[in-house]
């Protein structure tokens, strides 16, 4: 259990895929051939590490209270 | 035999011109042959879209009573460029809002600066002008401080120096025994990822390697709405190595673009904000390359995977100025998700989108095929561009 869950804002993305390339667990993937990006909550590992890898604002980090590890 | 851009403009006039995108445009001539392929189809749009830092929008604010000299400005907070007249102000794409801290704390998260300012317009939304001058007989007002957006200026022109890298570096934390924070994103040591950042076989300068198309004059899309190359980027460079295929090796050419930004949308003008490095504007481009022949209809065929890039190291190479390539690799690797660097997988990622770079060649394509975009044939070849007229042969 993680004490954060990433709070998505899809609206901001644009898709370049930053995210998954810092994300340990696989929690953020690029699907291909889209080039987009998916996110699988039950892997988020709640780190923060693609939230400092996103310029655009679409991800975040809010308190989990230790409860699901990951949220969409 | 070769086409000329009045021949394609009057098919493009008439609803005729075959249009497809860079992405397509690989399968056309694998299927059909050069020769086929130039002369089936007309025009090949590319796209790109991601950080390009030397960018800005120079703003005319217009006059106030009593009237103004500008000397310093700043919009929502960041400073404004006040040194062009009395009222024009240019606002670049890199400038932060006054009082950020910067790297104090590291990493500093550079939520707003002249990129966000530039967005922020684009949407219609109020910016803060804020303005000082120190007088003069004719401009007395000495101090301003008013909301404007961006419908009601005079003159809003997106003028960007150093857009659309053709070709560029791909970072790795390789010498460095901590994260690092670059440009290019966060790098873990021990080449524990690798970023990149373009558009590849969807680039506009890597589907006309040799600038035979693209000058000076030529029509672009700029940022969701139109735009021009005015100018050779600042630093472009054509004298680079370049494999069999003419497609440079590295960094290479650039293109300084202008346009209209009351035209332009926020789907592709976007602030960026770059930890432990500062802010940014992300740009959407797209140029259309007129197949004039077999020669363009073989360049715009280039894949992934015949487009390379050097791998550097951004911990010590990089900062000092000896970006010796640790490795070269393809475009089609970078986008598996994995590379090879000195016998170690290195996961990837882009700072580029791909997914828009894709978007920008349809909607151009779309606007093309609608006959609402004409083809813009260079008045002056960029630098390094082929000898004849205006490199068209």
């Amino acid at each position: 259990m993680n004490d954060f869950i990433l709070v998505r804002n899809p609206a901001a993305c644009v898709d370049c895929t930053a995210c998954a390339g810092r994300c340990p667990s696989g929690a953020l993937r690029v699907t291909r051939p889209d080039h987009v990006v998916s996110f699988d909550g039950e892997a988020c590992a709640g780190c923060g590490r693609c939230v400092d890898a996103c310029g655009y604002g679409a991800l975040g980090l809010a308190p989990g209270a230790g409860r699901k590890r990951g949220a969409a | 035999m070769a086409k000329t851009y009045d021949e394609i403009n009057a098919k493009i006039r008439k609803g005729e011109a075959v249009v497809v995108t860079a992405e397509e445009m690989i399968d056309v001539v694998r299927s059909r042959g050069a020769k086929a392929a130039a002369r089936d189809v007309d025009v090949v749009t590319t796209g790109t879209f991601g950080p390009m830092c030397s960018s800005g929008a120079l703003l005319n604010v217009g006059h106030t009573t009593p009237r103004m000299r500008i000397q310093r400005a700043r919009l929502n907070g960041v400073e404004a460029y006040g040194g062009l007249a009395a009222v024009d102000l240019y606002i670049g794409a890199t400038q932060l809002r006054d009082g950020d801290p910067m790297n104090a704390p590291f990493p500093g998260r550079f939520p707003y600066g002249g990129g966000h300012v530039i967005e922020a317009l684009v949407r219609g939304e109020a910016v803060e002008l804020a303005a000082e001058s120190y007088g003069t007989d004719c401009y007395p007002r000495r101090e301003l401080r008013r909301e404007l957006r961006l419908r009601d200026l005079p003159d809003a022109v997106l003028w960007n120096p150093r857009n659309a890298y053709q070709n560029y570096n791909v970072a790795v934390n390789a010498r460095g025994d901590r994260e690092i924070y670059t440009y290019l994103g966060v790098l873990g040591p021990r080449l524990e990822n690798a970023a990149f950042c373009s558009a590849g076989q969807l680039s506009p300068l890597l589907n006309d390697p040799r600038y035979r198309t693209i000058g000076i004059g030529t029509r672009v899309f700029l940022g969701g709405g139109g735009g021009y190359v005015s100018f050779a980027g600042t630093q472009h460079r054509p004298d680079v190595p370049r494999g069999a295929n003419g497609v440079p090796t590295g960094g290479a050419g650039t293109l300084m673009l202008t346009g209209d930004l009351k035209g332009m949308s926020p789907s592709y003008l976007r602030g960026v904000s770059i930890t432990g490095y500062g802010a940014s504007l992300a740009v959407g481009v797209g140029v259309p390359i007129p197949i004039l022949d077999e020669e363009l209809a073989l360049s715009t065929g280039v894949s992934d995977a015949e487009i390379f890039a050097p791998v550097i190291d951004y911990a010590r190479d990089y900062p000092d100025n000896r970006p010796t390539p640790l490795a070269s690799v393809s475009y089609a690797e970078l986008r598996s998700g994995e590379i090879t660097v000195a016998g170690r997988r290195v996961r990837t990622a882009a700072m580029s989108s791909y997914a828009k770079a894709r978007d920008i060649a349809q909607e151009l394509k779309a606007w093309i095929e609608g006959g609402r975009f004409l083809l813009g044939e260079p008045v002056q070849p960029l630098p390094g561009a082929p000898a004849g007229e205006g490199g068209a042969r």
